[in-house]
């Protein structure tokens, strides 16, 4: 499970964000890792190594390279907390952004070295979706979540999941269930815009 | 720019767009800043779909990641509230003085690391910034981008039949094993030379024509005559 160090919300304008951050989020947490703090680099990655894992290895699925692609994340955490800049998200968010980001550029990066015309690939596919439909079922940990994708139209939840945990593009996804480009398109905007208001983050 | 990018910030926010559409969305979030908002949001909404998949790693990542983390530098801070960050991911692509500047930042870093060998390396090394410098700060050169496949991301910058290959990130390979840049034509590859051990590397490969790709591959140290594994990028050369 995360842990429980959330960012605090705040309407600060940017300049008063260091005079008014509490040390305790993970804001505060990454900018003392940018002046080169080993134990705040500990503590945040205690904080998420979780999700940051267990996303990479939803993607990915082979636990190897989700370990190894989750050692690259954490070094570029490192490397580029002094340009965290809290106008643009959470903490929390820019390393599950960059985290996501590393998992499915490995993923089409090895597809674009294999055959992508192979029609057992395309059927293999289609058994992954099924697995991952099924998953996100049985393992998502967090009720709110779980109950917030429930509110959501059938095609915009297998949208939102395909794309996100299963790492498909737009257009792969719309293969998988057979549906138009710029339908499956809109109905992850509109199936992640319901998702925001009904677990109310707004950053 | 098609009429439905408003529509896209979903499937950015959550990787799910093909590269040139990526492209495309990112040069207009720089310009609409209520559709920049509602990516930051939706971004929101999606790291609770990853704190829902969070499984714990395995105890001992944390000692490599750490082990990592002591011997990695970390980047300079970017400056001033004014900087051109979201306009544009890379500083090649900036203004004629911004690649002037970065230019110089290279032929400076270089001469720098010369100044402690011989004369007449000093001389060979300075001819070669100067066709760095000159291929950069070309108003006609070709820039192209891509990601390694097993990270880091390579750039070629085209001017007159000559290149430059910039790369960053590089992830570091085994001790036994060093990165190689090659010039791909159909049917032939010619090494331009080793990548030396950093994280970055900048490449002057002289003599390169249209349909001519630039390659890296991981080789054996000293490198090979000839590729012996598949390359983690090509990258036309002036397209």
């Amino acid at each position: 499970m995360a842990a429980d160090v959330r960012p605090l919300r705040r309407r600060s304008r940017h300049d008063a964000v260091i005079a008014s951050e509490p040390d305790n989020t993970l804001e505060a947490v990454v900018r003392r890792v940018a002046h080169g703090d080993e134990s705040a680099f500990e503590r945040l990655y205690d904080d998420v190594s979780g999700a940051v894992f267990g996303l990479i290895r939803r993607v990915l699925r082979d636990p190897a390279q989700a370990e190894e692609v989750t050692q690259e994340v954490f070094v570029e955490v490192w490397r580029t907390a002094t340009r965290f800049d809290a106008r643009k998200g959470s903490a929390r968010t820019w390393i599950l952004t960059m985290a996501h980001r590393r998992a499915v550029d490995r993923v089409r990066s090895a597809q674009a070295t294999h055959d992508r015309e192979d029609t057992v690939a395309a059927r293999e596919q289609v058994r992954v979706f099924d697995e991952v439909a099924e998953e996100v079922e049985l393992r998502l940990e967090q009720q709110q979540v779980h109950h917030c994708l429930g509110t959501l139209t059938e095609l915009q939840r297998e949208s939102v999941t395909l794309a996100f945990y299963g790492g498909y593009t737009y257009p792969e996804v719309a293969t998988l269930l057979g549906a138009p480009l710029g339908t499956v398109k809109t109905r992850m905007r509109d199936g992640l815009i319901r998702l925001r208001d009904c677990l109310g983050v707004t950053r | 720019m098609s009429p439905d990018i408003h529509t896209s910030t979903g499937a950015y926010a959550a990787d799910a767009l093909p590269p040139a559409e990526r492209e495309e969305v990112e040069q207009h979030l720089a310009d609409c800043p209520a559709c920049a908002q509602e990516v930051i949001e939706l971004r929101a909404a999606l790291t609770r779909m990853a704190d829902a998949a969070a499984e714990p790693p395995p105890p001992a990542l944390r000692a490599r990641v750490l082990a990592d983390v002591r011997r990695t530098r970390q980047l300079p801070p970017v400056l001033g509230p004014g900087d051109s960050r979201g306009r544009s991911r890379w500083w090649w692509a900036g203004t004629p003085l911004q690649i002037a500047a970065a230019a110089l930042l290279i032929a400076v870093v270089s001469l720098g690391v010369l100044l402690v060998q011989r004369q007449h390396q000093l001389d060979e090394q300075r001819q070669l910034v100067a066709e760095i410098t000159s291929v950069l700060n070309d108003p006609g050169r070709a820039v192209t981008t891509a990601d390694l496949a097993s990270g880091g991301r390579g750039t070629v910058v085209e001017s007159h039949g000559q290149a430059v290959f910039l790369a960053s990130d590089l992830p570091s390979v085994a001790s036994a094993r060093t990165y190689q840049l090659w010039v791909m034509s159909p049917g032939h590859a010619r090494s331009a030379g080793l990548l030396g051990r950093g994280k970055s590397a900048q490449v002057l490969v002289p003599a390169v024509g249209p349909g001519d790709s630039v390659g890296v591959t991981v080789e054996p140290a000293g490198g090979s005559p000839q590729p012996t594994t598949a390359p983690l990028v090509t990258i036309p050369v002036g397209s």
